[in-house]
């Protein structure tokens, strides 16, 4: 005390004028003088501190601690601030305990060591730290990907955790790079002219989609929400990134899903058309294919009934012969309809036999004599007699009697129907050959479609069933169907069917 | 006797309903497809024809519309005899210009009632407006056959 006498004024006037706590000890740590701020900041009358321990403004747990610390420094006799890097405490008259920093000052005065030490109440600035230190961590702990950088280089100035750990780049990695560098999808132009909005004013926020480059190559879509900030003197833009793989992936199935469900509909849709064709079709041909035979049958069986005197017994079996005709007419196509029906829902029993070719010949072109016009001929192959074939009869019958059935009906009167049996390559070949309108160039590629009629034929009546049902019978038994035609001139049909076991 | 040109191009029915109409006392003639018919119609002028119309080389819309524009050959009462049956097919048979329109399959009596009806008409038809053929127009008879169609 008695040192400080005669510097009293000077020392009063310096350390009055500061807004630092000032608390001179000397070596025994005893309190020999304060200033008002420090006063103030530890709750003290004035001069109350004087010749008090200084142990009485720290906390007790760091009492140990302090007269180390403060025995080394004293030794070490350095000017230093104190608490660098550790948390220094102070506790005032009423027990409240806050965080302080001191800057130690020692000195001699008349052969005295002492020391000032200059206090600063850093309650407020911890606070802001313990705030700052709070955004740190939300930054950097968020599960959106967060980017700070530089408003005029582009270049990153902070990249959150979750940002380092999808992207695979380390922040040292991140600093050299550029938003750019991760958008494989945006040149740098175009991200100039995105981000310009941000950069004039005119935009607070932009939020676009595109896509990030991970370090490995691969790459993920992403939603970016994008705001101009600043740090310090600088503009930065701040990114906020969600990854939305997820969301694609979801948008992707239900795009999915929807278009699956699109295309079952559209394949139902034309399951229904189809049948509703067939249906039609069906109708029509009941119209234009049944009536016709149909009023043959009936004006028949009229007469039949006036013709009953015993001497007229050839009339009758005229109209016996013409009903018989008719209806085997009219059974064939419905079995035709019956077979569509069958090859449509693949419910079909092939039953491969061995039976003599001319068998079925036989019975095909005697059928057909029934439908023959004035004066038409049909020519019965050479040399079958011995032929032996393996093939499902039924299939055999029907694309035999289709074909001659319309070699007769788009043939013209006394015109003949050549038919032709030869073995090439183990192959059977029949051929119906006519001399009838034919079918033209252009059409000729529609031929087997199902319901078709050539433009040539379509005064004729027909289904447009036959060569369908008939190719794909034959195809199904791995035998083939094939022509050539003229129009005006004729056609071949040929019918193949490969053979192993041949006479 | 009445001559009854019958266009029709399935063998069967042309067949059996020439022997039902010679049966009923017609005189029938026979074409198998339209371009025959046409000729057989200008040739011999029957009293009426009977006409399919799904029929190779010249149908028998064609048919109507031919025997139509001749002056020998437009009088003759026409009847379309159809496998097409639905009533919009019918109609434009009608609005064509034929007479009567009979489907298949059909019965006797129809056929010979639509004939028997369609030749009082032509002959009444005749009577208004041909004078020179006939000063005293229709007869009793012929309106009382009219009046009962």
């Amino acid at each position: 005390m008695r040192v400080f006498k005669k510097n009293s004024n000077i020392f009063n006037l310096l350390s009055e004028g500061i807004s630092e706590g000032i608390i001179v000890v000397n070596t025994e740590k005893v309190i020999v003088a304060t200033n008002s701020s420090a006063m103030e900041m530890f709750g003290y009358e004035k001069d109350e501190l004087i010749g008090k321990h200084l142990d009485i403004l720290i906390p007790k747990r760091y009492h140990h601690n302090h007269d180390a610390h403060v025995e080394h420094f004293i030794a070490k006799s350095g000017k230093r601030q104190m608490g660098h890097d550790l948390d220094l405490f102070g506790i005032s008259k009423n027990g409240n305990e806050f965080p302080v920093e001191a800057g130690l000052n020692p000195f001699e005065l008349d052969g005295t060591t002492y020391v000032m030490a200059l206090i600063i109440d850093i309650t407020e600035r911890k606070q802001k730290e313990i705030e700052l230190s709070h955004w740190a961590r939300i930054f950097n702990e968020s599960l959106n990907e967060i980017y700070v950088f530089d408003a005029v280089t582009f270049k990153f100035v902070n990249v959150n955790k979750e940002a380092q750990r999808n992207l695979g780049y380390t922040m040292g990695e991140l600093v050299s790079m550029t938003p750019v560098n991760i958008k494989p999808k945006l040149s740098r132009r175009e991200f100039r002219e995105l981000i310009q909005p941000l950069l004039k004013g005119d935009l607070e926020k932009l939020k676009f989609e595109t896509i990030h480059g991970r370090k490995n190559g691969s790459s993920y879509p992403v939603e970016v929400h994008l705001q101009l900030s600043t740090i310090g003197e600088n503009k930065v833009f701040v990114a906020m990134i969600l990854d939305i793989t997820e969301r694609k992936n979801y948008t992707k199935k239900l795009e999915k899903t929807v278009d699956e469900r699109t295309k079952q509909l559209t394949e139902a849709l034309t399951v229904e058309k189809e049948l509703n064709e067939l249906k039609t079709r069906f109708l029509s041909l009941v119209s234009h294919e049944f009536k016709t035979p149909l009023s043959s049958i009936l004006t028949s069986i009229t007469l039949l009934g006036k013709y009953t005197q015993t001497e007229q017994q050839e009339k009758r079996d005229k109209h016996v012969f013409t009903i018989k005709k008719k209806v085997k007419y009219l059974d064939s196509i419905l079995n035709d309809f019956l077979s569509v029906e069958r090859l449509d829902s693949g419910k079909i029993n092939y039953k491969i036999e061995t039976f003599l070719l001319s068998k079925i010949v036989n019975e095909v072109i005697y059928d057909a004599n029934m439908l023959l016009k004035a004066g038409q001929k049909i020519r019965y192959p050479e040399n079958i007699d011995d032929i032996i074939i393996q093939f499902d009869e039924k299939t055999l019958v029907l694309a035999l009697s289709n074909l001659v059935h319309n070699a007769i009906k788009y043939s013209p009167e006394d015109s003949v129907i050549d038919v032709q049996v030869t073995i090439e390559e183990n192959k059977l070949l029949l051929k119906i050959i006519d001399e009838g309108i034919g079918i033209s160039e252009e059409e000729q590629k529609h031929i087997f479609n199902r319901y078709f009629r050539a433009e040539n034929a379509l005064l004729t009546q027909g289904t447009g069933i036959g060569l369908n049902i008939a190719k794909q019978h034959l195809e199904n038994l791995g035998a083939g169907l094939e022509f050539s035609s003229q129009l005006n001139k004729g056609s071949i049909f040929t019918v193949s069917i490969p053979q192993e076991h041949k006479t | 006797m009445k001559t009854i040109l019958l266009i029709e191009d399935d063998r069967a029915l042309r067949e059996n309903t020439e022997e039902l109409l010679e049966l009923s006392g017609y005189m029938v003639l026979t074409a198998p497809n339209g371009k025959l018919g046409i000729e057989l119609a200008k040739e011999k002028i029957p009293d009426l024809i009977i006409c399919d119309i799904m029929m190779p080389i010249i149908d028998g819309y064609g048919v109507l519309e031919n025997i139509s524009k001749d002056e020998k050959t437009k009088q003759i009462p026409f009847i379309f005899l159809s496998a097409k049956t639905e009533q919009k097919e019918i109609e434009k048979g009608i609005k064509l210009g034929a007479d009567d329109y009979l489907t298949k399959p059909f019965e006797e009596e129809d056929i010979i009632s639509t004939i028997e009806s369609q030749l009082a008409k032509a002959k009444l038809m005749t009577g208004k407006h041909d004078k020179t053929l006939n000063d005293h127009g229709v007869s009793e008879d012929e309106l009382q056959s009219l009046n009962e169609l």
